[in-house]
């Protein structure tokens, strides 16, 4: 029989394989702007709220994650709660690469209509992290 | 493309009191049909109430499932495996009856004859989807709340239509 603590060593080691944070995530997203763009020089926080607040067609993505992201959203269709957007106010945002992916690629389709750039998804994410800073 | 969504809101709605209810999930046949599940729930649940597979027959849900990137008017694509068990746990428990869907909108819950035939009616609105899902009503089976979560369910649901 395993000891419980194991068990939880087992846990801790799967649980930190598994996990990314922003912090790896900005570096991969960076290394990707710089291979498409010789040109780049990092990341904006500026340039993410411009991103955040632009609303080319019908929706923004403050419209659902409204114009604070530190605070719980709701999906402009299905009124379904959306928990917050900011690391600051919910540590577990952009701790799974997969699921970042996934919702960037859905939500800059829907906003966008299309893909957003490693430089963009980096942008948004600086412009979010930076909000956790802000009084 | 919002207004295309607008009856899945308010169906979102009334089954959300439904779900709320009732603590124990679909009953699962096997043990992939539990994993299945469990996908389902997570992916489908993760914007909107994950639909019970027997609301619609699997040719409605194979079609749904053969067209996330446009789920009616939002892009909710999803990486192949994981799209193959959602699509499998429908196809496992779809509704046996496939003449209960609305014959020009069989993807939309809230036109099959299940939704339209029951006695709570709802004040009509202007605009399509939105006055069709208004006049639509909560079948009994579905809203089984005690009286109070009803009255909640009912209200709230109104002034969504409302609003």
């Amino acid at each position: 029989m395993l000891r419980p603590i194991t068990i939880a060593c087992i846990g801790l080691l799967s649980a930190s394989l598994a996990s990314a944070g922003p912090n790896e995530l900005l570096q991969s997203w960076k290394a990707a702007a710089k291979a498409q763009s010789p040109t780049f020089t990092g990341f904006s926080a500026e340039r993410g709220r411009a991103l955040y607040f632009s609303k080319p067609a019908d929706w923004s993505c403050s419209t659902c994650h409204t114009s604070d992201p530190r605070s719980v959203g709701r999906h402009v269709v299905t009124k379904k709660d959306i928990k917050p957007f900011a690391p600051a106010a919910n540590p577990a945002r952009f701790t799974d690469e997969a699921k970042v992916e996934k919702w960037f690629r859905r939500n800059c389709r829907d906003v966008l209509q299309r893909e957003c750039t490693p430089a963009e998804k980096g942008d948004v994410l600086t412009f979010l992290l930076s909000e956790g800073a802000r009084p | 493309m919002s207004h295309a969504f607008k009856g899945l809101g308010l169906a979102v709605l009334c089954l959300a009191g439904w779900q709320s209810a009732s603590a124990t999930p679909p009953v699962a046949s096997s043990p992939i049909d539990s994993l299945n599940a469990q996908v389902w729930r997570e992916e489908c649940g993760a914007c909107h109430v994950a639909f019970p597979p027997r609301l619609l027959p699997s040719s409605s849900w194979a079609d749904i499932m053969r067209n996330l990137k446009d789920h009616f008017g939002t892009d909710a694509s999803i990486e192949t495996p994981l799209a193959q068990q959602i699509a499998s746990y429908l196809e496992a428990n779809a509704s046996q009856k496939p003449r209960g869907v609305a014959p020009d909108d069989p993807l939309r819950i809230t036109r099959s004859r299940w939704f339209c035939t029951s006695t709570m009616k709802f004040p009509r609105q202007r605009g399509g989807a939105l006055q069709s899902a208004a006049r639509a009503i909560v079948p009994r089976a579905i809203v089984r709340p005690s009286r109070a979560d009803s009255t909640n369910t009912q209200s709230k649901f109104q002034s969504e239509v409302s609003s």
